[in-house]
């Protein structure tokens, strides 16, 4: 049987010739068969998203050499007209920031690749329901996309790319951005896709508990596939893929940075790259024990202007346990990755936002978007400590011409207390506050 | 195995976004933007409720003028021929007899101008008396502004409003019926000699001309006189035609005469509008122009704001030209809605200026008139116009957003 | 535009015709087959007007089996050239008058939705009518497998 998907001898290049030049896939080879699960792991930057794009046809650009094959046929030799049919019904893209249409409808969100068809609007609103009803949204058709929560907008986002029945799907980081409910059931319907449905799933990822379900998974480092792995069915994915993947990515790394690379991936869910990497850093220093366990803890705390990873309080200290335990072999990596498998960590800008809406709970007054797109930022300097209480009450009251929230000045103080009380509840340790 | 890619000659227009999608899509500029959205239409719609406004102006005055010009068809080709004041001559009989076998006139009617007096009952008075035949006012174009001209054979008078208040008339509608006598005085400064004429029986009134620039005059049907004039001051020559006017003009003057024509004011009005036409033409191209580029600058703004959305949209699917379909629906909505904004708010301003103008009009004891006047062909064509001007400075814009890559979205990742 | 590699056609495969003036509609229907596979089971041929169409059926060795035909296309009057259903209509009228033709089955695949030209098609002997806007890639797929279980 041929190969639904097949690159043969590709090299890409972005800006050849340029000092910006970037040789994003080196040599690649590979064959993705009907119907199968497939994953491309690696660290950002090693390609899979020039890949992705490549092979869903949003890639533009042309191959140095070889051939990507769709069924048989070069996609790189389509013309733009074909190009942009073959993207209206050969793939449905699921994407890590939902990427949906704010100012319309989740209705018409979901239509929109059927409207590209000169779809009626009766045969489209007809399957948008049917497709909603299947991903249990069907009583959100006619809200917009700022009404709904991370894992909502996700499920449109997976509506929508079922909207032309493609048969290839394509999930780019499809649950960087949910907690731990909402991501577990992603997965559950990325898999209903692959086995009920018998589409191809291609999922694009770092984070290795998301490959539970996946039956191959390609390893990808600078540009290359330097693995192929079929993986058995579901077995305790997180601890035997993790430490295996790192290892397999980084054959040159010693076991403590390999396993810190690995961990700081699980822990900061939703942090940015650089976030990340300092974490990893810190969280190897204190593996390999060139930091004790007191100056591991003020480094998670210290805000990220200043040198520190810039985690909250909370969170802080659950990571430092987690650290000690490891140490002190207390617990087993096993462990901590069923825990986290099992409850993944929901990543700092979905907190964000719970966190808001619980303090918001009790305010009887309107509060318009962009006050709730500052309040969102304001809160996450005061959980990272880039603010102090008195700062974030300030900024609370301050009117919203000054940029403010424009609160009052009982209502800002009321918010700010139940928001300490929940940044402080380990009392074990009080640092002192200072910006 | 025959994959014939001819040309794009797309028979139908299946296969990308409906033009009743894009519609529903184009209205989000009033939810997503909608004082940008507001104040581009407006900025529209001023500039062309301005133009509109003016130019309703000069087409009412131009039908008013043109109007009291023309009130009849035959005064457009009727000359008006006399001697040069300076001249000792007058226009005798013989004269006469010429003028009407040149083989252009079609019609004469000759005016005799002598004081005379005029008896009512009791008043008199010193007046001019026109002694003219029936159809001078047809030829003349000069109708009374109360009451009717005489007609043939009818014993009838006109007076101004001037004579009417030497001998005690009411300038109404009452007055007329009112039988006057007069007596005229055939007085030839040349010669120096003086002749009296009578009328043959009393006329009454038809009409009253209201015109206070001249001395009190009154025209009487020559028909009526007892004694015909000795001579004439003016001939009204109709020409045949429009066409031999000219001639007919060239020949009398080469016979020393001087002409007057209503066709010349006619021209001359026309001269004067037509300058008006092209300045209000110069401001409307203006403000289109102006319009033109504050909606340039809304959608460039609004495409660049929309790389994101453009991207998102390309990478599921839609073709290049479904995105300039969007952006080119959004401008002609723009476009169409400044025009059509522009128009009520013109038409609207005209006909509340005309309400008042009539207001006060009539409050003044004037007759009502509109001064304000939209043809509907221009209402049409600015509707158009405005739409094209829409579409047109959509239109790069449009195109720059249809050559967007997909990936622009993901670009800022 | 890239033409799929063709070897001879084995006699399993159902023959199938899609007649359409509009290039995207013969794009986009070319693409459906590739992408979901149907080329194992399938012979597509396009044709972007009646003559082309024409010569396809009148060679036996190419006679399609199924025929999608759209209605509004171009079509020889003397000098001119005129678009209109008649060029659909008297493609339909051609083969089903023909005995030659009888096993060849019509399914007009037209933007007309109304159901005038729907009664017209019926009584010309279309065998089905499908409006295209009420007909996504799903919906197509469903209907040709579905045809070759009766043939």
């Amino acid at each position: 049987m041929n190969p639904i998907i097949k690159l043969e001898n590709v090299n890409f290049y972005y800006d050849k010739g340029k000092p910006s030049e970037v040789w994003a896939l080196k040599n690649t080879d590979l064959e993705i068969y009907k119907g199968d699960y497939v994953a491309f792991f690696g660290p950002s930057g090693c390609g899979k998203t020039t890949l992705l794009y490549l092979i869903s046809g949003i890639e533009v650009g042309k191959l140095e050499t070889g051939r990507a094959l769709i069924n048989g046929r070069d996609i790189t030799q389509l013309s733009k007209k074909e190009l942009a049919i073959f993207r209206q019904i050969g793939i449905g893209i699921i994407f890590q920031q939902f990427n949906l249409i704010p100012s319309i409808s989740v209705l018409d969100n979901v239509s929109l690749p059927m409207a590209f068809l000169g779809i009626s609007l009766s045969r489209r609103t007809e399957e948008t329901l049917r497709l909603l009803e299947r991903l249990d949204i069907k009583h959100l058709a006619n809200r917009f996309p700022h009404e709904l929560s991370g894992g909502q907008q996700q499920r449109v986002g997976i509506a929508r790319a079922l909207a032309n029945n493609p048969p290839i799907i394509i999930a780019d980081e499809p649950l960087g951005n949910l907690d731990s409910e909402n991501a577990n059931k992603v997965l559950e319907f990325l898999k209903e896709l692959n086995e009920k449905d018998g589409r191809t799933v291609i999922m694009v990822t770092h984070e290795a508990w998301s490959l539970k379900d996946v039956k191959k998974i390609f390893y990808m480092k600078d540009g290359e596939i330097i693995q192929t792995e079929e993986s058995r069915g579901s077995q305790a994915v997180a601890k035997s893929l993790s430490s295996k993947l790192y290892k397999e990515l980084f054959p040159e790394l010693p076991a403590s940075e390999v396993m810190a690379k690995s961990l700081s991936h699980l822990f900061l869910r939703g942090y940015s790259v650089d976030e990340i990497k300092r974490f990893e850093f810190f969280l190897s220093q204190r593996f390999s024990n060139k930091i004790d366990a007191d100056i591991f803890m003020k480094v998670l705390d210290r805000p990220y202007k200043e040198g520190g990873v810039g985690l909250w309080k909370t969170k802080a200290l659950k990571v430092a346990k987690w650290t000690e335990e490891l140490i002190a072999s207390k617990k087993q990596i096993e462990d901590i990755y069923k825990e986290l498998e099992a409850r993944p960590e929901t990543p700092i800008y979905e907190e964000i936002r719970r966190i808001r809406d619980w303090l918001l709970e009790e305010y009887k007054g309107k509060i318009s978007e962009l006050q709730k797109i500052r309040l969102d930022e304001i809160l996450s300097e005061r959980i990272r400590n880039i603010i102090t209480a008195d700062n974030f009450i300030s900024i609370l009251n301050l009117p919203k011409n000054q940029f403010g929230i424009g609160l009052s000045f009982r209502s800002a103080h009321r918010i700010s207390e139940k928001l300490e009380s929940i940044l402080e509840k380990d009392n074990s340790e009080l640092t002192p506050k200072g910006a | 195995m025959p994959d014939n890619v001819i040309s794009n000659q797309d028979g139908d227009i299946s296969h990308q976004l409906s033009f009743s999608d894009l519609f529903r899509l184009s209205l989000r500029i009033f939810k997503t933007k909608p004082i940008r959205t507001f104040l581009t239409i407006f900025g529209m719609s001023v500039g062309i409720g301005a133009v509109l406004f003016l130019i309703s102006l000069g087409y009412g005055l131009q039908y008013i003028l043109i109007g009291k010009l023309v009130t009849t068809e035959d005064s457009l080709i009727t000359l008006g021929i006399s001697y040069p004041p300076e001249s000792a001559l007058n226009i005798d009989r013989q004269k006469l007899e010429e003028i009407s076998e040149i083989t252009e006139v079609g019609e004469v009617s000759p005016v005799a101008e002598f004081p005379a007096e005029i008896k009512i009952d009791g008043s008199t008075g010193l007046i001019i008396t026109r002694i003219v035949n029936p159809n001078y006012f047809r030829l003349s174009g000069l109708a009374p502004d109360i009451g009717s001209a005489f007609k043939e054979d009818q014993a009838g008078v006109v007076i101004s409003n001037q004579a009417a208040k030497l001998i005690n008339l009411d300038v109404g509608q009452s007055s007329v019926g009112k039988s006057i006598s007069f007596k005229i005085s055939y007085q030839n400064e040349k010669s120096g000699t003086v002749e009296e004429a009578d009328l043959i029986k009393p006329l009454s009134l038809t009409g009253i001309i209201i015109d206070d620039l001249q001395p009190p005059f009154a025209f009487i049907p020559s028909r009526y006189v007892s004694k015909e004039p000795p001579f004439f001051k003016e001939i009204l020559a109709k020409a045949q035609n429009i066409d031999l006017v000219e001639k007919l003009r060239d020949q009398l003057i080469e016979k020393g005469f001087i002409i007057s024509a209503r066709i010349d004011l006619v021209n001359q009005a026309k001269k004067v509008m037509n300058i008006i036409t092209i300045v209000l033409g110069v401001f409307g191209i203006a403000a289109l122009v102006v319009s033109a580029i504050g909606m340039f600058n809304t959608m460039i703004v609004s495409f660049l704001e929309r790389i994101y959305e453009v991207g998102i949209m390309k990478s599921l699917g839609a073709t290049d030209r479904d995105v300039k379909n969007l952006f080119l629906m959004e401008s002609f909505l723009m476009g169409f809605l400044g025009g059509t904004c522009g128009v009520l708010l013109g038409v609207g301003s005209s006909k509340v200026f005309n309400l008042i103008l009539n207001i006060l009009a009539r409050h003044f004891g004037g007759k009502s008139f509109t001064l304000f006047i939209t043809p509907i062909w221009f209402v049409i064509i600015t509707i158009i116009l405005s739409s094209f001007i829409g579409v047109v400075s959509g239109f790069w814009p449009a195109i720059r957003a249809s050559s967007l890559s997909p990936k622009e979205a993901f670009k800022n990742k | 535009m890239s033409i799929s590699v063709f070897v001879d056609t084995p006699t399993n495969k159902t023959k199938i015709l899609l007649v359409d003036d509009n290039e995207i509609i013969r794009i986009f229907f070319r693409d459906v087959f590739w992408l979901h596979g149907l080329d194992d089971n399938f012979d597509l041929k396009l044709a972007s007007g009646v003559e082309e169409a024409q010569k396809i059926i009148q060679d036996p060795s190419t006679r399609p089996d199924i025929i999608f035909l759209d209605l509004v296309m171009p079509m020889k009057k003397g000098e001119t050239t005129v678009t209109s259903s008649e060029a659909g209509f008297f493609l339909l009228k051609e083969i089903k008058e023909n005995p030659a033709y009888k096993n060849i089955k019509v399914i007009i695949f037209s933007s007309y939705s109304d159901k005038g030209s729907m009664d017209q098609a019926k009584k010309a002997g279309a065998d089905m009518f499908l409006t295209k806007e009420e007909h996504l890639p799903q919906d197509l797929v469903r209907v040709v497998e579905g045809l070759t279980k009766k043939t």
